[in-house]
């Protein structure tokens, strides 16, 4: 679902991703690991068609995303590091909202039905979204992807800041997309939750991918070894 | 789309201070300064009904005295009273005729330079007096302008357009919002473009909703061409605003800065190039002194006066089918000298009036140049003109009042010259401005 | 210690600031060209109006031989005078006439305001210096300011100043004395600017105090607007906030209370229309003796009892000439109606000034707008009292006139009696004097006293701010 070819991107002088090749496919959660500033979210931005590539191509579906790059969105739920929603209005009408960005009118019930989905309190979907937490915000994100049927989910450090139980919560949730045949992309800084929940993980370093393993094959310790070794390389 | 945008904007916007703030607030404005127009208006309207009925009653007075005569049932005791002389119907006292620059159908709305220039003025054999209602005036309101709905939609409503506009795009980037809007598959600009056409629709309607209901309650009529025009004038120039906003909204400022840059731009359009317009225009092209002016006028008159029997004498051998010789009364002697003598003195002024009327006229000109610089000032100059109230229009009730002398003149002078009275039915013919 | 660090860091901050620097800098260009072309200004309109009082006065020595009260009618004219003040602050000066023809029987009003020959431009605004410090200056004291307090939070430097052991009023203190540095740096060279021209035009002695009075009216004024600035960006949540709320005030003080009151003021207190005036005049004219009609009761009445008094039959008989006698009778009957109905538009102008020094409890704009055309003598008290000498002048020239009429014209020469031009150069002339000084009526006092209060108001609100404790 997720192509990115020998894609490049500069800032000035410095090569924020070299020559990436990364694929996440239909039913695989792609964890893409590395220090601050080794191009994880340069290759979201990518896919996002917020950045303009020196060199390579990002696909979604098929479709080069610098050449549609509203249809490429319409595939895809992206979910930045700290979501903002408006805080004035409830979680049901946020939804109701950006579905209605792309298309999909949602009934007051239809919305609900979707929240809770994502595991929201159906008395917590009425009320303004200022008062949410922010793995409350992330589960109006996931039903907004769910609304959607996005075939395309892209996460930004999704987990950083949430407890433990909201991150596990989350965890699910990612697993339930996976199922339903989302191809998922998720920058992140937790080892953990990139083993725990991913099928495969990415190692970036200053813009390149150096390592590619399947989640299953490493365990704890070995994955954090690895990330190690790579970091101090 | 444009209708899912609209909805949500509505529910963003309800909740805002800057909305329930305009929804108050500019109605108020507006009507205050529709309130304050119509009252001038039917001040002006009371002023003109006033001297018309005088006016009315002096020559109603006149003809009811001449068929008294006429009729032998009274009589009188010297020239000056005596209704028939043309003299007494044309010149002295209470004779004459005002002139009326009528106030126009949108006169309300705009008070321009009614405060400075006269609207009115009054017209007899020799003299044109331009009347002023409000010599009396405090020339305090005279520096701080009218509060009316020019004032009211040129000044005002772009600071409430800009209090609308001015975040709503930087806003969404400062609160995080625009992140999971660009991921969306619908372009910022045209959210933006349709966020704004929402805005820029509200306040269009509250201002033409509230100029329509205080218009009907105050009796202006705009339900006519030119109240479409209005309308459509108004429709531009907050478009011309909220243009600006987008503009702003499009680069990644932020909403300080956005705030800052369109209040300087307001500044800019309302203040600075007005200032230097009107530095421009009085250096290029200096009106004198009218003090100068005065000192001047009594030169002329002086003049005049010196070469008084010359001129007569002119006159005389080139109209002599205008002057009856020989034993005639005192009056005419006087009076036919003195309006020969009044005729070269306006010649002569006019002559050096020039010097003040090609300055004004070329200052007036290249202003109406280097206003299309400043969109509220070009709105402004419109309105003026609309409500009649500009100087253009006040200028030409000078015109007017000397194409109606003229046309008194041919009526009574050729009667005085020729020493013929006139008859109580001739009275109905006086002429009268239309 | 703390303060005066704060505030040398705020003026640097400030100075650096490319937005700031960048309009400091457009306000001295601004008030530069506006000197610089307000006098040329002032130069030409002053020598024009010299050239213009000589010619009047040859006018009137060389008008020929006349009768003295035709002299009366021909009249002369009293020119309002060219205040070098004005330069700085034309106040209502381009509105009221620049000149009065004086004649005997009646008070004119000055005529040809300057306003009447201008463009219509310059009714959005125009460039003076008191055009820039009541409405460009302020903005440029907020944009300077809004932020000074409200960053420190944003940026989380408040939270470092205070672990510092800087207090809250230390830190308004410092900022206040840092906007204050601001102003000056502009303000000082306008005031020196102004300072050179008064003395190379030679006015430096007559309009020093004036010009003093109006440099302290404004920095007042900016005084006022500072501390309003740096008390809303202590108090405002966010820096968006506190700009909005100051210009709000802006917008209230120079645009929407000025326009609103002035226009409430000639409602509430209207003066009536000049027709109506004159005639109210009329009427009250029929009351009175008529120097010119002989029959009509007052002037019978008034002749009788000259004659009784003298105990003559006859007016041939008395030793003076008794018409010019009656036509000063009557000028001074008709000078009392008219200054009383004058009077009466002087009380309603006073109304309406009392109602704008009010509103300006609500404008510290117009308080400083007022004190300012006081002090500069180009408000409505000052015109008044030009006025008010001209309209002097006019009854003791006519008085010299109609006495010259009585004393002169008796026995043979009393038919056809003529002055000539020795006479008529032996009449008074007008020489305007402004008094010495700086206010010409203890009512202009009052917006300056207003524009204090609002000062001492501005400091209170600011340590105010200052005291109120707060979470950071």
């Amino acid at each position: 679902m997720i192509d990115i070819e020998n894609l490049t991107k500069c800032f000035g002088n410095t090569v924020a991703v070299n020559n990436l090749k990364l694929n996440v496919a239909k039913g695989e959660i792609y964890c893409l690991l590395g220090a601050n500033g080794a191009g994880k979210t340069t290759t979201i931005n990518s896919l996002l068609n917020l950045v303009q590539l020196e060199g390579g191509s990002a696909k979604i579906g098929g479709m080069n995303v610098a050449d549609e790059p509203l249809k490429t969105k319409e595939k895809l739920t992206y979910i930045p590091e700290n979501l903002s929603l408006y805080p004035s209005l409830s979680g049901i009408e946020n939804l109701r909202f950006f579905c209605g960005l792309s298309g999909i009118k949602l009934s007051d019930s239809k919305a609900v039905s979707y929240l809770k989905e994502a595991g929201l309190q159906v008395d917590s979907a009425h009320k303004r979204v200022g008062g949410y937490s922010k793995g409350m915000r992330q589960k109006v994100g996931i039903a907004l992807a769910i609304a959607r049927s996005s075939e395309v989910l892209l996460l930004d450090e999704p987990t950083s800041g949430l407890d433990p139980a909201a991150s596990s919560d989350f965890a699910t949730l990612l697993t339930d997309m996976k199922e339903r045949g989302a191809a998922v992309l998720m920058a992140t800084h937790d080892l953990f939750r990139a083993k725990e929940t991913g099928t495969k993980i990415g190692i970036m370093n200053r813009g390149s991918l150096v390592d590619e393993l399947n989640a299953a094959d490493v365990t704890h310790s070995d994955l954090e070894k690895i990330y190690l070794n790579h970091m101090r390389a | 789309m444009m209708a899912h945008i609209f909805s949500f904007e509505w529910l963003h916007i309800r909740k805002s201070g800057a909305f329930w703030g305009t929804v108050i607030v500019l109605p108020l404005l507006i009507g205050f300064s529709l309130f304050l127009g119509s009252e001038r208006i039917n001040q002006q309207e009371e002023t003109i009904a006033g001297i018309v009925a005088e006016e009315t009653s002096f020559y109603d007075g006149m003809r009811t005295q001449l068929e008294a005569i006429e009729r032998g049932d009274a009589e009188v005791d010297a020239w000056f009273q005596n209704p028939a002389n043309p003299l007494v119907l044309g010149q002295f006292g209470q004779a004459g005729r005002h002139i009326f620059l009528q106030p126009k159908p949108l006169a309300p709305l705009a008070a321009g330079q009614l405060d400075i220039l006269p609207y009115y003025g009054k017209v007899t054999l020799t003299t044109m007096e331009p009347l002023r209602d409000n010599a009396l005036e405090n020339p305090f309101m005279q520096v701080s302008g009218s509060f009316d709905f020019a004032f009211v939609l040129v000044w005002l409503v772009p600071l409430f357009i800009i209090v609308m506009g001015y975040n709503v795009i930087s806003s969404e980037r400062e609160s995080g919002t625009y992140a999971l809007l660009q991921s969306q598959p619908v372009s910022i600009r045209s959210i933006l473009i349709q966020k704004m056409i929402f805005r820029f629709l509200l306040v269009f309607g509250i201002i033409i909703l509230s100029l329509l209901v205080w218009s009907v309650l105050f009796g202006i009529d705009l339900f006519n061409i030119q109240g479409l025009q209005l309308i459509a004038a108004i429709s531009l120039y907050a478009a011309f605003w909220f243009a600006l906003c987008v503009l702003f909204n499009l680069f990644r400022t932020s909403s300080a800065v956005n705030a800052v840059g369109l209040t300087g731009l307001w500044v800019f359009f309302l203040l600075i190039i007005p200032s230097v317009i009107s530095l421009i225009v009085t250096s290029l092209h200096p009106v004198p002194s009218r003090a100068l002016w005065i000192t001047e006028q009594r030169t002329i008159q002086q003049s005049v006066q010196a070469e008084g029997d010359a001129i007569f004498d002119t006159w005389v051998v080139d109209h002599p089918e205008e002057f009856v010789e020989g034993d005639t009364p005192q009056f005419y002697n006087t009076w036919i000298r003195r309006f020969v003598w009044a005729q070269a003195t306006e010649e002569r002024e006019r002559e050096a009036e020039r010097q003040f009327e090609e300055p004004r006229e070329s200052q007036a000109q290249l202003a109406s140049r280097l206003r299309v610089f400043s969109p509220p000032m070009t709105l402004q100059a419109w309105l003026e003109q609309k409500a009649g109230t500009d100087t253009d229009r006040l200028r030409s009730l000078e015109n007017e009042m000397r194409a109606f002398q003229q046309e008194w003149q041919e009526f009574f002078l050729p009667r005085f010259q020729r020493l013929e009275f006139f008859t109580s039915d001739e009275l109905a013919d006086i002429p009268a401005p239309q | 210690m703390n303060i005066y660090s704060i505030a040398r860091n705020q003026l640097t901050q400030l100075v650096r600031d490319k937005v700031v620097a960048s309009l400091g800098l457009l306000i001295l260009l601004l008030l530069g060209v506006s000197i610089i072309t307000g006098i040329s200004y002032y130069s030409e309109m002053s020598e024009q109006h010299h050239q213009a009082e000589e010619l009047a006065r040859i006018q009137w020595e060389k008008q020929g031989d006349k009768n003295p009260h035709s002299a009366a009618h021909y009249g002369t004219f009293a020119f309002k005078p060219v205040t070098v003040l004005s330069v700085f602050e034309p106040g209502v000066d381009r509105y009221t006439g620049v000149s009065i023809f004086l004649e005997g029987h009646r008070q004119n009003f000055a005529a040809y305001s300057l306003a009447e020959d201008k463009d219509s431009s310059r009714r959005f605004a125009e460039l003076t210096p008191a055009f820039i410090f009541a409405y460009l200056f302020p903005l440029f004291i907020i944009l300077a300011g809004y932020r000074s307090i409200t960053a420190e939070k944003e940026s989380g430097m408040y939270r470092f100043l205070k672990s510092q052991g800087v207090s809250t009023g230390q830190l308004i203190a410092g900022k206040t004395f840092g906007l204050w540095a601001v102003i000056l740096l502009i303000y000082i060279p306008f005031l020196l600017i102004g300072l050179i021209f008064l003395i190379i035009t030679g006015a430096i002695v007559d309009s020093l105090a004036g010009f003093l009075f109006m440099g302290f009216v404004w920095l007042l004024y900016f005084g006022v607007v500072a501390h309003i600035t740096i008390t809303v960006s202590a108090l405002a949540k966010s820096s968006g906030s506190s700009m909005v709320v100051l210009l709000s005030l802006w917008i209230l003080s120079t645009l929407l209370v000025p326009r609103f009151i002035t226009n409430v003021a000639s409602g509430v207190h209207p003066v009536p229309n000049t027709s109506e005036f004159y005639q109210a005049v009329r009427t009250d004219l029929l009351e009175g003796i008529d120097g010119h009609n002989p029959y009509s009761e007052h002037s019978v009445a008034f002749r009788d009892s000259v004659l009784a008094a003298h105990g003559v039959d006859d007016v041939a008989d008395l030793p003076f000439n008794f018409r010019g006698m009656m036509l000063q009778e009557g000028e001074e009957f008709e000078k009392r109606i008219y200054d009383h109905h004058f009077a009466k538009i002087d009380e309603i102008h006073r109304a309406q000034n009392r109602l704008f020094s009010i509103s300006s409890f609500l404008s510290p704009t117009i308080a400083a707008r007022m004190s300012s055309m006081a002090v500069a003598g180009t408000d409505m008290h000052a015109f008044n009292h030009f006025s008010a000498e001209a309209e002097a002048y006019r009854i003791e020239l006519v008085r010299e006139l109609n006495m010259d009429l009585k004393i002169n014209a008796v026995g043979d020469r009393a038919a056809g009696y003529t002055a000539g031009a020795d006479f008529f150069a032996q009449n008074i002339a007008f020489t305007y004097e402004r008094p010495e000084s700086v206010f010409v009526s203890s009512t202009q006092l009052m917006p300056l006293f207003i524009s204090l209060l609002w000062f001492v108001a501005s400091i209170l609100i600011l340590a105010v701010a200052a005291r109120k404790k707060e979470e950071v």
